[in-house]
């Protein structure tokens, strides 16, 4: 391994010693804030405010590691404790919010994958709820594999596997960042600034395929970066295969992310002297007072593992190569799908960004939903503040790696960070924002390295004053991003809402999904709202109707005052037998901004609650029997409907 | 002896118990866990690791220098990663047989690739020793304990709270009741459930209503929680196009659940 100098003697760094403050101390501080954050959602759930205690605990697992990370004296297998623990920690945060079963969107569809490959022996089996999630089926093989060999339930080798990629993913990108900086400080420094991306702490952190496709990425990153004085060696590049096989069939977007990533780093590689050169003429276009504040931030360093007589890591191109035809061939020969799936998303975003720039389009406002609900205002300011300081770092960041003359791989790489500020463009448009929020699990690999740069050379020296106010503003950094990439809604748990995915899964909705396996069977075509068709076609064991599988809406049904011939006709198209109404759902807005699916009557427009006289429709119509009443749930038996003349 | 054959033999032994007790259909037995555990988790992985990667000090030049490869940090990326890779693509190559996927299979073939990589690895491997830097040292001091075993503490006490908290939001505080028609009985003939999921015991009264008219009433069912009650009731088809049921809580006037089932 790259044998690391105290850094304080590579980066001019004054160790602020604190022997007070080690891994174990850390350790602690973590135990307590998770405690503090599972005292939060105890009160949450109460209908209590448990934000106070999410953020506190949250600070408590932050601020010690970055403050620890951040000393010079730190030896690299610290370093690198530090970060399982901070990455198990950030873990453990979405865990405590469900303990004891998948309660989020994706979790539920993934978690009937994984349940199919058990059952059936086989993989690609239909999952009506996402179609393509059969189709990438790595997360779910290994679950399965787990589950099956220790007698675990799916929920809890879901729970194993994600903790391992978790680690993996940290200690990977560790090594990569080491690799390319040289520098163990830096790595770490950077991989602290990736786990500050938006989807990290919850998106990322769900039993979902990009979560375990992210750390197989960071595995296949610090495989295909090489020396370029080593040999050919057969066994590393089938290790880079495997795991090239592995991502291809775990998830598509980041299979593609990987691809472009290392395409650009390639691409910009061999331009690296005329990028240099551009850099030095606009530096001289500089007033005086700008360039002496720059050369002042870019202290030349004396580290000796910067020497320009290290050789360039360089990117196996072969492998590159590799990737992009698995990913390919995987994506027209058997997850064609995916095309259809995310086609939509991307165009759809584009066309709203040229139709805003023409002035034809007023995009979406930022911290509020389309339904009205807007995000306080301390949390408006922690956002903004948050992606202002990560542009200024990125910024700061780019002119250090210049002026440090890093390798060409390292110069590629902090390049690629451009494409961090085109993606927030994204988060204007309706279709675009969720995008761009999923985008930025990609581009922090380049954005942290970058940042990384900033905050390891930008104060020096490291006084403990200054040591206090970099690990405040990477907390700044990192809540600021969690509250950018979950809503407030969903951050805790707590009493039932409207179409809010794990807030409206409760104890009614569970029994009545539950009552439909038992007593029905399984197998029946069911129709309802967002929440409980996902419950139904997973944990109730029935055939979830959806638009993106069966090509129809049945929304229109349900939003339609009385059950005439049109509603029928959908009703019989889509062959529905039993339609499950929860009359919660004129209880409020939705806060996934739909009640049914994309696509529906006033979706991402609903002004005002669900009219009840649509729900209360069904008892109504004469053929259509009421079987099930639970309170807020019943279930109508549409079969007879069929029936009439 | 090099680590890798330190760790190695004892892998290959354990490996070969594996695929006996799997091959020996004792699917079930918590021996059988103990054995099949390892390899789902950890022992292709490492295997293929040192067999690719093997100790340093070899005369097997790869792109890891030797010195990288001693690093506790990168062995542990290197077998992680391996063995989600290997678990994958096992998994996919099962689906193209027409054994499928199952635990026997996939143990099998696991332990297959174990087998093999452990038994080249242990060719490859030198048996010289490792350099110093290979060994992981964990120094045990008093602080260390204390602390992490506080925090390990603290992170159950999160767990078991934040447990308690769902456990409650998610168990139901309420009553159902449906009615189905009797499967084969023809027409006519409905079973009417009730099943109470209330925090505390509950009385019901029970009517059942065709063509305007009560048919059945039951004045008085008590049910604790969790508990279940049905029963039957014949209605003439020609009498009533539908059947409803209506049931009250005691005291109270008004409905507390309502079904009702069209006749065929």
């Amino acid at each position: 391994m790259i044998s690391m100098q105290p850094p304080e003697t590579c980066l001019g760094l004054r160790p602020v010693v604190n022997h007070r403050l080690g891994l174990p101390e850390v350790s602690l501080f973590s135990g307590l804030g998770l405690l503090l954050i599972s005292w939060g959602n105890v009160r949450s759930r109460s209908g209590a405010d448990g934000q106070l205690l999410f953020w506190t605990g949250l600070l408590l697992i932050l601020f010690p590691t970055v403050w620890r990370l951040l000393q010079p004296q730190v030896d690299r297998k610290e370093r690198a404790l530090l970060l399982a623990l901070l990455s198990l920690s950030l873990y453990l945060v979405k865990m405590l919010h469900s303990p004891l079963l998948f309660t989020f969107h994706d979790e539920l569809v993934h978690w009937k994958t994984a349940q199919d490959i058990q059952i059936s022996g086989r993989l690609f089996q239909p999952n009506p709820l996402i179609p393509t999630s059969p189709l990438f089926p790595g997360l779910e093989i290994i679950t399965a594999a787990i589950a099956s060999a220790s007698g675990l339930s799916t929920f809890a080798a879901g729970i194993l596997t994600i903790s391992i990629g978790k680690v993996l993913l940290v200690l990977a990108l560790f090594l990569f960042y080491e690799k390319i900086s040289a520098s163990s400080y830096l790595a770490s420094l950077a991989v602290l600034f990736y786990t500050a991306n938006p989807s990290f702490l919850f998106f990322d952190a769900q039993f979902s395929y990009e979560s375990l496709a992210l750390p197989l990425a960071a595995f296949i990153l610090l495989l295909v970066v090489r020396d370029p004085r080593s040999r050919a060696a057969p066994g590393r590049f089938a290790v880079t295969l495997l795991a090239i096989l592995a991502l291809t069939v775990t998830h598509h977007l980041t299979a593609y992310a990987l691809v472009f990533l290392l395409g650009l780093i390639i691409l910009l590689a061999p331009f690296q002297r005329l990028f240099y050169r551009a850099y030095l003429q606009l530096c001289s276009r500089f007033p005086g007072t700008v360039k002496q504040w720059i050369k002042k931030l870019s202290i030349p360093v004396a580290d000796p593992h910067l020497s320009p007589a290290q050789p360039s890591p360089q990117v196996h191109h072969l492998s590159v190569l590799l990737l992009t035809l698995c990913s390919l061939g995987w994506l027209l020969s058997v997850a064609s799908f995916t095309l259809s799936y995310i086609t939509p998303y991307m165009s759809g975003a584009f066309l709203e960004l040229l139709q805003m720039i023409v002035g034809e389009a007023t995009g979406r406002h930022l911290f509020r939903s389309f339904s009205g609900h807007a995000a306080p205002v301390y949390e408006m300011i922690l956002g903004y503040a948050s992606v202002a300081m990560i542009l200024a770092g990125c910024v700061l960041g780019l002119l250090k790696v210049y002026r440090l003359r890093f390798n060409n791989l390292a110069l590629a790489l902090s390049l690629a960070v451009a494409a961090y500020p085109f993606s927030l463009l994204f988060r204007l448009t309706y279709w675009g924002s969720e995008a761009s929020n999923r985008a930025s699990a990609h581009l922090f690999i380049s954005a942290a390295f970058v940042l990384a740069i900033a905050a390891g050379t930008a104060c020096r020296p490291l006084t403990r004053l200054r040591t206090a106010v970099l690990s405040s503003l990477f907390c700044l950094v990192f809540t600021g991003q969690v509250i950018i990439g979950w809503p407030l809604w969903a951050r805790l748990p707590g009493p039932y809402l409207v179409s809010a995915d794990m807030r409206s899964i409760d104890g009614e909705s569970l029994a009545a999904s539950a009552w439909a396996e038992t007593v029905l069977g399984a197998g029946q075509r069911f129709s309802s709202d967002r929440v409980n068709t996902l419950l139904l076609g997973t944990y109730g064991g029935q055939r979830a109707v959806t638009v993106i599988n069966d090509g129809i809406l049945v929304a229109p049904v349900f939003f339609a005052t009385e059950l005439g011939s049109p509603e029928k006709a959908i009703l019989s198209a889509a062959q529905v037998e039993y339609l499950l109404v929860d009359s919660r759902l004129s209880s409020g807005l939705p806060m996934t901004e739909v009640y049914f699916e994309r696509g529906e009557p006033g979706g991402y427009r609903h002004r005002s609650p669900f009219d009840p006289a649509a729900l209360a429709k069904f008892d109504e119509v004469p053929a259509a029997s009421r079987i099930y009443d639970s309170g807020a749930i019943r279930i109508y038996d549409l079969r007879e409907l069929y029936n009439e003349p | 002896m090099s680590r890798d054959r330190l760790c190695l033999l004892p892998i290959l032994l354990w490996t070969l118990a594996a695929g006996v007790i799997t091959l020996s259909d004792a699917s079930s037995s918590p021996l059988y866990r103990l054995l099949v555990l390892p390899l789902v988790l950890f022992f292709p992985g490492y295997s293929l690791t040192a067999a690719i990667f093997p100790s340093p000090q070899t005369r097997y030049a790869d792109p890891f220098p030797p010195q990288d490869r001693s690093d506790p940090v990168l062995r542990f990326v290197l077998v992680t990663g391996t063995q989600i890779s290997v678990l994958i693509v096992q998994g996919l190559l099962l689906h193209l047989t027409p054994l499928g996927i199952t635990d026997r299979t996939s143990t099998l073939l696991l332990a297959g690739i174990t087998l093999l990589s452990g038994t080249a690895a242990l060719f490859r491997s030198p048996g010289q020793k490792n350099h110093p830097s290979a060994r992981l040292t964990v120094q045990i001091r008093p602080r260390i304990v204390l602390y992490g075993t506080l925090a390990i503490l603290l992170v159950l006490a999160a767990f078991i709270l934040a447990a308690r908290g769902m456990q409650q939001s998610i168990s139901p505080d309420l009553t159902q009741l449906w009615i189905l028609p009797v499967e084969g009985a023809g027409g006519g003939q409905f079973q009417v459930h009730i099943r109470s999921l209330e925090q505390h015991p509950q009385q019901y009264r029970l009517q059942v209503w065709a063509s305007g008219r009560l048919v059945e009433e039951w004045p008085s069912i008590n049910l604790s929680p969790g508990e279940s009650w049905s029963a039957g009731i014949i209605i003439s088809p020609e009498a009533s196009a539908q059947v409803e049921a209506l049931l009250f809580r005691a005291g109270s006037g008004s409905i507390y659940r309502r079904v009702h089932h069209v006749l065929p």
